[in-house]
């Protein structure tokens, strides 16, 4: 069942060259095998030099998120299986490419920190102790509104697939507006 | 950083370009890892003496080879690198657990020992500590504070203190 897929990567390494090319790699991919997987097999076998961010593997923590063939996504989210034999991987769009597919996520947060993503109370409580966080009861209409905006994990997917971010430099992006 | 530590080829060139680890350090680990499980078949822990000290000694031999490894591509977000980092402190941590294990002559929950198979509380109710001391690895003991549970008959813990009568665990409801 196991099938050889042919993973197209974009590379860059500013040290050693200024332009980015592409570079190709046979990975044997094994049933349920996801992107990340393969990565890891191309750092084994072929290039140690390949830069990629990653953390969790269980799509929680939204480190991997890259372009893969053309569309964001969560590397070790998408099975290599469900894709053609060949895969085109390249970093996130409108974000400063640091090396390969690791973009510097800065100018992300800086717009989601700009909306100050989080609850301000209005007043302290009196039963609140000075310094201590306000508890935001979970059965609240007010906190039940942003349920679903607490479900992004700020991968900055959407800030790569926003025609907008990439036309205008002063908009805030898909992650921070769903959260301000 | 220590002076020895690791670096990427382009800060430290290696003089034999014969002892490069290839192009991943992930490679070494996979050796490794299949190389110890060969030689002794079960963790360094559980290992006979015998084969625990042929254990030591291949963990030597691995942390020598780690010392060797060069890695390709400088210093930008270089897996390869943090992953000969990783072997190395790998090797240092399995070679202080190995030298704890042959320490400690008895079998201890998941530190089986085949020549010691039996729990002795006796003897071996201690903390047993591991510190790297230039190249020597030393094994010291400190008392065990005991706090909620204590050895009991049959090897079985208890909750109450030796000596005392069992005490009646309000278990709520």
């Amino acid at each position: 069942m196991n099938a050889t897929k042919t993973f197209r990567i974009r590379r860059f390494d500013p040290e050693k060259s200024p332009s980015p090319y592409w570079a190709s790699y046979p990975v044997e991919i094994k049933p349920k095998q996801n992107v990340l997987d393969g990565l890891f097999a191309i750092l084994e076998n072929h290039e140690g030099g390949l830069a990629f961010r990653y953390s969790c593997r269980a799509g929680m923590c939204g480190s991997c998120a890259m372009r893969i063939d053309g569309r964001e996504g969560l590397a070790c989210r998408v099975w290599v299986e469900a894709l053609g034999p060949t895969v085109t991987l390249e970093p996130l769009r409108s974000l400063p490419v640091i090396k390969d597919l690791l973009t510097d996520m800065t100018p992300f947060f800086e717009r989601y920190r700009a909306v100050d993503p989080f609850f301000v109370g209005e007043s302290p409580t009196l039963a609140q102790p000075v310094g201590e966080p306000v508890r935001v009861d979970p059965s609240t209409p007010a906190r039940e509104r942003i349920d679903v905006a607490l479900e992004c994990i700020s991968c900055g997917a959407c800030y790569s697939a926003c025609p907008t971010v990439a036309a205008n430099p002063h908009f805030l992006g898909p992650a921070a507006l769903n959260r301000a | 950083m220590p002076p020895n530590l690791i670096r990427p080829r382009s800060k430290r060139r290696s003089k034999k370009p014969s002892n490069r680890c290839g192009a991943s350090a992930a490679r070494i680990r996979l050796r490794s890892a299949t190389r110890c499980s060969r030689r002794c078949g079960k963790t360094s822990a559980s290992c006979a003496p015998g084969r625990s000290s042929s254990a030591r000694a291949a963990l030597g031999e691995l942390a020598e080879r780690a010392t060797r490894c060069a890695v390709a591509n400088g210093r930008r977000w270089n897996l390869a690198w943090q992953q000969a980092l990783d072997v190395r402190n790998l090797v240092t941590v399995a070679s202080l657990t190995a030298r704890a294990a042959l320490h400690r002559t008895e079998s201890r929950g998941s530190h089986a020992r085949s020549d010691f198979p039996e729990k002795n509380d006796r003897r071996w109710l201690v903390n047993i500590h591991t510190q790297r001391d230039g190249s020597h690895d030393r094994a010291f003991e400190t008392p065990v504070k005991l706090t909620r549970a204590y050895p009991g008959a049959g090897g079985l813990p208890t909750l109450h203190p030796p000596g005392e009568p069992a005490a009646t665990i309000d278990v709520g409801g």
